[in-house]
């Protein structure tokens, strides 16, 4: 029972973080916040033929560029989002997670290296007075 | 003795559940690795496991909102702060996840219109996330070294030290 109320708790909360998302959508502001500053039809329904994402977006979504050209390079599989053959296990798939790991690797170092600088200077700290 | 033991195996389901979400959150990242279908009922798997970490630390959890605004220590209140932005950011690459969804809500016959707004939230809260992710770590970075040592790399203590374990009790 405790468990139950606690899970409802958790949920409760995260209704309202939906709730302030949903209402955040229903503004201008939120079509402001869009890469180029686009809203208007992009926020309230669909995509105009033949375009997805904006530039600034992450280039997984894209599946061609303003030229109709195929993405190129890491992306040439096709969009984020087009994995419904079942998904590409090749190189760039874990290339893209090692960068993800990588990225949380150097935040731990820089994040352990600055705690480890500040417990030495307060030690020497103590150890002068 | 027993509530040594219990306390060990609470470490050991914590840093279990907590690797499982480490890896699901590596591999929901990249929905090319997986196929769209499994990236949505993965990240719909992770959000459950999400309230089960929640769940584990609910001592903690309620215990430092009693005390947020009164005297608490530094690191206390970074670590909460930074865990409910955490929060709010897996709720909203769930939710927009959900409002996006190509597979998952499809196949249950549920479909929402397609909005460019929550593509963009989604890419964004989830770019957003693995910074969050690298924060959360390193402020536990201890805590996973010593679990990492203690169920990984010794998962077994050597047999003289059971022994002694066994004459205590």
């Amino acid at each position: 029972m405790k468990i139950i109320g606690r899970i409802l708790i958790i949920l409760a909360v995260a209704l309202i973080v939906v709730g302030a998302a949903y209402a955040f959508v229903q503004t201008d502001m939120a079509a402001q916040l869009l890469p180029g500053g686009r809203g208007g039809e992009f926020a309230e329904g669909g995509f105009p033929e033949g375009e997805h994402l904006d530039r600034g977006a992450r280039p997984e979504f894209q599946e061609g560029n303003f030229n109709g050209q195929p993405p190129q390079g890491e992306f040439m599989r096709g969009g984020r989002h087009d994995g419904r053959s079942g998904g590409t296990l090749g190189f760039f798939s874990f290339l893209s997670m090692g960068r993800h790991l990588l990225t949380i690797g150097v935040i731990v170092l820089v994040v352990v290296m600055i705690d480890w600088l500040s417990s030495r200077r307060k030690r020497r700290v103590r150890i002068a007075e | 003795m027993q509530l040594a033991r219990k306390k060990t195996s609470r470490t050991k389901i914590n840093f279990l559940i907590d690797l499982i979400i480490f890896i699901v959150f590596l591999v929901a990242m990249d929905p090319r690795l997986t196929g769209i279908a499994i990236h949505e009922w993965l990240s719909i798997a992770f959000g459950a496991t999400i309230i089960v970490h929640l769940l584990l630390h609910w001592q903690w959890l309620a215990a430092t909102t009693k005390r947020i605004f009164s005297k608490i220590a530094t690191q206390a209140r970074l670590n909460y702060i930074l865990n409910t932005l955490f929060f709010i950011d897996m709720t909203l690459i769930i939710f927009t996840g959900l409002m996006i969804s190509e597979a998952a809500l499809p196949s249950l016959g549920i479909r929402f219109q397609p909005n460019f707004f929550w593509r963009w939230l989604h890419s964004f809260s989830a770019d957003l996330g693995v910074y969050i992710l690298g924060l959360h770590v390193a402020l536990h970075w201890k805590w996973v070294v010593n679990a990492f040592k203690r169920y990984v790399l010794r998962p077994f203590p050597f047999p003289a030290i059971r022994l002694q374990k066994k004459v205590q009790a």
